[in-house]
Parts: C-alpha cells; sequence; structure tokens
C-alpha cells in the first residue's frame, strides 16, 4: 500500500490535482497539488472561507475529496479499506477551531481520551497526561471541566489532547484565533518544540503578526486554489 | 481515575427511569403471554391425553353371525397410532344395560361386541376404514368428539400468545432502535470526534450496546418478576384443585423458557443497538 511511482521518500501527504465540493455546491478546493515532507511545519493561510478548515478536513480524513488522490504516510487513502482508517487516524493529532472537548470529562479526563477510545491507556498513560498539562500550563486545572476554563485555556487543553499520543502530524485549526500575543506565542513555540522532535505540522492561520514572528514556509489558498507552494524542501 | 472514561455523559434519571418502565411492561407482557401459551398447552395435552383419544366400538351380533374378536382386535392394532384395543366382556355390558332392562334374564339376547379402543394419535379415518374391513355394520364413537371445539379454542388462544410474545419483543427492539437512534443524534459530535481520534466502529458502538445491555436486562427482570408474582396471586385466589389447574402446571424447560425472558430482554435490544449504530457510523468516511 505504498505510494505510487511517484511517491517521494519522506512524503507525510500529497495531494494530486484534488478538488473538493460539498454536495452539489461549487468547488471549494481546486487542483490542489502538493507535497508536504516529513519532519515540516507549515502555515496554512488565506482569508476566511478561502477552505483552510476544508483543506484540514481532508488530512485528517474527515472529508472524502470529490477528485485527485490524496496520499497519508505513504496510504493512497481512498484505496485503503475502512477499517484500516482508525490505525491512519491514530497517528494524526488534530487541534480544532472550535476546540471539541467533552464537557463531562474533566481535563485531564479529556486529555486522555484519544489513548482512552483507542485501547492504548496503559499505568504510564496518567503520568503523560499530567506532564502535559505542566507542559500547558494547565497544572493546576487537572479536574475542572472545560466550561470551567477561559478560551485561551481551553485552546491549551485541546492542544494537550491532541499531543497525547505522540502523533506523527498535528493539525491545528487557528489555534491562536481566540488568545492574546502572548497566548499566542507561547503556542506556537509549543508546536515548534513539538515539531523539532519529529511531528509534522500543518497550522492554519491568518494572524500575520504570528508568521512574521515565527516565519515558516505557507501553503496559501485564494479562490479554492494554491497560491503560494511551497518550495521543495526547506 | 476511572480505568476506562465514559464516552457518553451519563442520562438524566427521569429518561432512563421512563425507559426501564417502558422495557419492563413488555416484559411482563411477554412473561405472562408465554406462561399463558404454556399453561393452555398444558391442559390442551392434557384432555387429549384422557378424554380424547378413546373410541367405543360396536359390532352388531346377527344370527348369520359376527366376525371373531380376536380378527377385530388384531386389524384395529395395525393401524398406525392405536395404542390398545380392549374388548369388553359381557359382564360389563349387562352391568351397563341393568338400569334399562332390570333383572331381566339376558339369555339369548343378542349382545353386540362392544371394544374400547386408545386412539392416541391414530387418525379416525383410518380407524374407520379399518372396521369397515372387518365389520361394515360396526359403528365407532369418538368421546373426542365433544371437547374438539375446546381444544381448538385452547389452540387459537395459544396461537394469539405466541403472537403476543413476538409483538411485544419486535416492540422492545423498536424501542431500542428509537432511543439508540436518539441517543445518536444527541451525542453526534462525540461520535464524530472519536471517529476521527481513530476509535474503531466497535468500539464507539460499545457503549450504546452496553445502555442498551443494561436497560434490557434491567426491565426484564422487573418484568418477570411482576408477571411471577401475578401468577402467585391468581393460583392463590382460585380454588386449583376445581379449575384442574394443577393440569396447567409448567414444566421445567417452559420455566426455562420464561427465565431466558430477561437474557433476551438484554441480548435483542443490545445487538440492535449494536447494529444501528455500525449502521449510522458506516456513513462516516
Ligand atoms: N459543511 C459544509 N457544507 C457546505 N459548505 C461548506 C461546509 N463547510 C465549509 N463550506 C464552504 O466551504 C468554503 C470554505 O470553508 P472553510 O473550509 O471553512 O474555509 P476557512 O476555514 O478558510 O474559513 C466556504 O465557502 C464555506 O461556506
Ligand atoms: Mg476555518
Amino acid at each position: 500500500m505504498a505510494g505510487g511511482p511517484g511517491a517521494k521518500l519522506g512524503a507525510m501527504i500529497r495531494f494530486e490535482n484534488v478538488g473538493l465540493r460539498y454536495g452539489s455546491g461549487p468547488e471549494v478546493l481546486r487542483d490542489l497539488t502538493f507535497t508536504l515532507e516529513d519532519g515540516t511545519l507549515h502555515y496554512l493561510t488565506g482569508v476566511s472561507g478561502a477552505g483552510k478548515t476544508s483543506l484540514l478536513r481532508l488530512m485528517y480524513l474527515a472529508l472524502r475529496p470529490t477528485r485527485g488522490l490524496i496520499h497519508l504516510f505513504g496510504h493512497d487513502v481512498a484505496r485503503t479499506p475502512r477499517h484500516t482508517l482508525p490505525e491512519l487516524r491514530r497517528r494524526i493529532g488534530v487541534v480544532f477551531q472550535d476546540y471539541r472537548l467533552l464537557d463531562h470529562l474533566t481535563a485531564l479526563e479529556n486529555v486522555l481520551l484519544p489513548l482512552a477510545v483507542t485501547g492504548r491507556l496503559d499505568d504510564s498513560s496518567l503520568i503523560h497526561a499530567e506532564e502535559l498539562m505542566h507542559w500547558v500550563g494547565l497544572q493546576d486545572y487537572l479536574h475542572a471541566r472545560p466550561p470551567m476554563l477561559s478560551g485561551g485555556q481551553q485552546q491549551r487543553l485541546a492542544i494537550a489532547r491532541a499531543v497525547i499520543g505522540r502523533p506523527k502530524l498535528l493539525l491545528a485549526d487557528e489555534p491562536t484565533g481566540n488568545v492574546d500575543d502572548q497566548l499566542a506565542h507561547r503556542l506556537m513555540r509549543l508546536f515548534e518544540e513539538l515539531n523539532r522532535h519529529g511531528t509534522t505540522v500543518v497550522i492554519a492561520t491568518h494572524n500575520a503578526r504570528l508568521i512574521a514572528d515565527f516565519p515558516h514556509p505557507q501553503l496559501r489558498l485564494e479562490g479554492g486554489m494554491l497560491a503560494t507552494v511551497p518550495g521543495r524542501g526547506r | 481515575m476511572r480505568p476506562t472514561l465514559p464516552l457518553l455523559p451519563r442520562q438524566g434519571p427521569g429518561r432512563q427511569r421512563f425507559l426501564l418502565w417502558i422495557i419492563a411492561l413488555m416484559a411482563y407482557l411477554a412473561a405472562l403471554a408465554l406462561m399463558g401459551v404454556f399453561m393452555i398447552g398444558n391442559v390442551i395435552s392434557s384432555w387429549q391425553a384422557t378424554v380424547g383419544g378413546v373410541a367405543t366400538v360396536v359390532v352388531p351380533t346377527p344370527p348369520e353371525g359376527a366376525p371373531a374378536p380376536r380378527v377385530v382386535v388384531d386389524r384395529l392394532l395395525a393401524v398406525e397410532g392405536v395404542t390398545a384395543v380392549r374388548v369388553v366382556p359381557e359382564w360389563e355390558l349387562d352391568a351397563l344395560l341393568a338400569p334399562w332392562l332390570g333383572e331381566a334374564d339376558l339369555e339369548g339376547l343378542p349382545l353386540p361386541q362392544v371394544y374400547e379402543v386408545v386412539l392416541g394419535r391414530a387418525d379416525p379415518a383410518r380407524v374407520r376404514a379399518a372396521l369397515a374391513a372387518v365389520a361394515p355394520d360396526g359403528e365407532i364413537t369418538e368421546h373426542q368428539a365433544p371437547i374438539a371445539g375446546l381444544v381448538q379454542m385452547g389452540q387459537s388462544i395459544r396461537a394469539v400468545g405466541v403472537l403476543v410474545v413476538l409483538l411485544v419483543v419486535a416492540a422492545a427492539a423498536g424501542t431500542v432502535v428509537f432511543t439508540t437512534r436518539a441517543s445518536l443524534v444527541i451525542h453526534q459530535h462525540i461520535i464524530d470526534l472519536v471517529h476521527m481520534m481513530g476509535a474503531t466502529d466497535h468500539r464507539i458502538a460499545r457503549p450504546f450496546r452496553e445502555r442498551a445491555l443494561q436497560m434490557g436486562l434491567a426491565g426484564g427482570l422487573v418484568g418477570v418478576g411482576g408477571a411471577l408474582m401475578t401468577l402467585v396471586l391468581v393460583v392463590a385466589m382460585v380454588d386449583t384443585d376445581m379449575v384442574g389447574l394443577s393440569r396447567a402446571a409448567m414444566t421445567g424447560w417452559q420455566w426455562l423458557c420464561v427465565a431466558a425472558i430477561p437474557p433476551a430482554f438484554a441480548l435483542v435490544p443490545m445487538a440492535t443497538a449494536h447494529v444501528t449504530v455500525l449502521r449510522a457510523l458506516s456513513r462516516l468516511p
């Protein structure tokens, strides 16, 4: 199930002429062709409505493309049998724009959720989860429920949850959308640290200042097409 | 820290209790109907075994001679299903006729030959044909006839009972499908989330299965318990000997069937919930 003849070694994500439309609507994404190498950090930029979230949803297998090919971890997604998709999804961490924390669980339980629902909970999980809560600065809120947390705290909780499974690919949808500059910088440093440890990171954002402060290559969406394709390699 | 996290928030107690009572009521109806089916069946078979299945054969003895009793007996016994044939001795006939004829001298009176035939499962038409072959003048009277109507009615009631059991189980399964669907809609955001995290369909369906199982088992136990209490109450209120209730007494395997209602009420909904969730999940990419 390795990529086709054109697959590059070390390609984390490869899109070939990918198009997406919702129902019978117009094409939201058109002719997307790009490769994201293993271990890179990219911004995904574009105005609101440009299709950033849609592109991320294709990457985390919540949507199937209307046309084109998507390769993930060397697998042709369209030809991967449905029962092996969960295994691919476990290698992806997602920070949703709207966090999607579960209100009936404590902060710590929310962080543990990805392990719990995939049978990966073990003795070290709790320690690891507590470390992550420290890392995102929520050590004093282990047993708080999400509704009791501020927007920025929920965002950090969502990040901790996204990385507990040690994902190979981290996708963050406007993770600095609702936080002040100081916290935004702190979150960016978290993402860079993860990236240094080998995680491939894609951050959707339209925060120009953040991009200036933390320069990284960009995938720029305009009119549903890629206006800026990152150079081959870095 | 719980070993596994509850995927779904706890249900409100009101909603839970309401469902429990609905399921319990269904189990109650199913148990009563099932016990009714068994008891009616038992009464029918006891009727068939005692009153039913006996026929009296009368063969006239004209002066020119009747067939030898031995021949008649052998011919009737040869019919498939017939379990016994008894020649009613003359002294018994005398005794039977005494009330009508008084102490009159019966000597010389041409008494007919009388046979008692235990039909068992024999087809009466075949017995009749067999008799006609050896004694064309012979007459046969089945004692089953008067209760045939009762047996038929009992069988109809039993069929209705079976139908009720099936309908109630189907309704219970339908209730679970409906509740599971509603629950799926309510918790759609959780399902989407954990699906995206890489949870398998089987894992996602687990809490739904468990809920259906708990609900069905609890409801089943309450319902069957209520049905047993009803039965005990009925038995205590009527004079069992007079009504012949002992004939209805359920056998071991019949009790086992009633005892199987709570597990069935747990397993059918569980399987139903599983299939319902898996079908809904198959629509996700
Ligand atoms: N579920 C959906 N159904 C129909 N159209 C959608 C849906 N989600 C997004 N769109 C449309 O797709 C386009 C891109 O949306 P989105 O990917 O959310 O952009 P961005 O994240 O860059 O703001 C928009 O025009 C939006 O209206
Ligand atoms: Mg968006």
